[in-house]
């Protein structure tokens, strides 16, 4: 072993670290040869000694008072309305402030997309009166719970892992034997609020069930409605009353909204 | 109850303190506030600091302990995170502690040729003063040699447990432990050597 070879391992021979035995004997022969070594060896040993000896005297701990302090906070922090959501943060207002703003930002972007749906809807129930167009990218619902509906969609939907835009649920809702509810007559909707957003679906991504949004819209009272495909901040699931991961509050969600024929968002779900 | 708590681990104690379980969490805090506290006191050198990181420690704790993830380390890693990274801000704020040039950081030690005496430096110190003055020069390492020196040799941690709670690869720690204590080494000597100094200087004046 050469003095270079030795300098590299001299710190884990002195603090008694894990080293390979036929390192660590080489060393040690290393170090009977060569008196610089020797010494260097010596330093670190008494470097190791001499921290050690001062770690032993720090017999410090923690002041008794603040473990009461802390079971104090941990009594009043653990709440059963705090233990329901115990990743939100709860005692910081400046992230509880950001929060509120982010779940209002995207309450308006909700509202403003539905807005444009509704108006785009208006403009092609006109269109569609006077050209009746080939096969457009929009769904058609039955007559039925569309929460439902959309419930046993997605189930199959998600067994498949393939979804797209233009899947039609009225397949779907054919084999649905358990309903009978009548069937409105099929017609066709207005063309898709994004059409780009059709040609984005992935064979391989996958969808969670719709979650029926009850507090926007009475599902029970869809009769057709279209499935759009947008992207926003994961924050704005918070709005919707679902669960939200603090930590990607800030990254964008894909997910699919049905929307009624009224323009209101009937169901969510999320695409990954 | 406590008998009980005292023998499960400290996973388990997480997950029973996150449901609600103050026991579980006093035990949680018997066990681990220590350990906390020294590392903060010993980067710090400062009680008032040590006690503000050991605090925040576990309320961050009780706030964000379902963020814990077992895949990345142990609840006793995961609480040397929290408690670094709060150190680290909190000196980064006060700024209170002088600091190595960069230029002796990044210097190699292996053919630094003020390592290589035959006196040993920390025999020139007196025992007390000896803890003392390593103490001092513990503190006087930039942060980033100071984490490795108390993580490894005062807390006896190894080379993955210090890379696991700092987040970096284990050959930096091992290089940073090397070029922490050659630094060590040079300031004790330092020490030792204007300490002879002084006391040649008053025998001298005595006689």
């Amino acid at each position: 072993m050469t003095c270079e070879e030795f300098e590299r391992v001299v710190t884990d021979l002195a603090c008694e670290f894990l080293i390979e035995a036929a390192t660590r004997k080489r060393a040690l022969a290393h170090a009977r040869a060569c008196s610089r070594c020797a010494a260097r060896l010596q330093q670190e040993r008494a470097l190791t000694a001499a921290l050690g000896e001062a770690a032993s005297r720090e017999r410090t701990q923690a002041p008794a008072r603040m473990k009461t302090a802390l079971l104090v906070a941990f009594q009043q922090q653990m709440t059963p309305a705090n233990l329901a959501a115990p990743l939100v943060s709860r005692n910081e207002s400046p992230r509880r402030w950001s929060r509120y703003l982010m779940a209002a930002a995207a309450a308006l972007m909700l509202a403003a997309i539905l807005l444009a749906l509704q108006i785009l809807h208006q403009q092609s129930k006109v269109e569609s009166s006077t050209n009746p167009g080939p096969a457009m990218a929009a769904q058609e619902l039955p007559s039925k719970d569309a929460a439902s509906q959309m419930n046993g969609v997605t189930g199959q939907a998600s067994r498949e892992s393939s979804v797209t835009n233009k899947e039609n649920v009225q397949p779907a809702a054919r084999n649905d034997k358990t309903t009978n509810a009548p069937r409105l007559p099929r017609r066709r909707l207005r063309p898709v609020f994004r059409p780009e957003l059709a040609n984005r679906t992935s064979p391989a991504e996958t969808v969670t069930e719709f979650i029926p949004l009850t507090a926007i819209a009475d599902a029970t009272a869809m009769h057709s409605g279209t499935i759009v495909r947008v992207e926003m901040p994961r924050a704005s699931l918070i709005a919707m009353g679902l669960p939200l991961n603090a930590e990607r509050a800030r990254e964008t969600v894909k997910a699919d909204i049905v929307v009624g024929d009224d323009g209101l968002a009937r169901a969510i779900r999320l695409v990954y | 109850m406590r008998e009980s708590l005292a023998t499960i681990n400290d996973e388990t104690l997480l997950r029973l303190m996150m449901t609600g379980d103050a026991e579980a969490f006093a035990e949680l805090y018997d066990r681990r506030q220590s350990g906390v506290y020294r590392f903060a006191l010993r980067m710090s050198g400062s009680h008032a600091i040590a006690e503000d990181v050991t605090q925040d420690v576990f309320m961050a704790l009780m706030r964000d302990g379902n963020l814990y993830d077992s895949l990345r380390g142990s609840v006793a890693a995961y609480l040397y995170g929290i408690a670094r990274n709060r150190v680290l801000k909190r000196l980064a704020r006060d700024r209170a502690f002088v600091s190595l040039s960069d230029e002796a950081t990044d210097e190699g030690v292996a053919g630094d040729a003020r390592l290589i005496v035959q006196a040993d430096p920390l025999a020139e110190l007196a025992r007390n003063e000896t803890i003392e003055a390593v103490r001092q020069a513990i503190l006087a390492l930039p942060a980033h040699y100071r984490e490795v020196v108390v993580l490894c040799n005062m807390q006896e941690m190894n080379y993955e447990q210090a890379a696991a709670i700092i987040g970096c690869p284990v050959g930096t720690v091992r290089s940073r432990l090397h070029r922490a204590r050659a630094m060590l080494i040079n300031k004790l000597r330092a020490m030792g050597e204007a300490e002879s100094t002084v006391r040649i200087t008053a025998k001298r004046c005595a006689l």
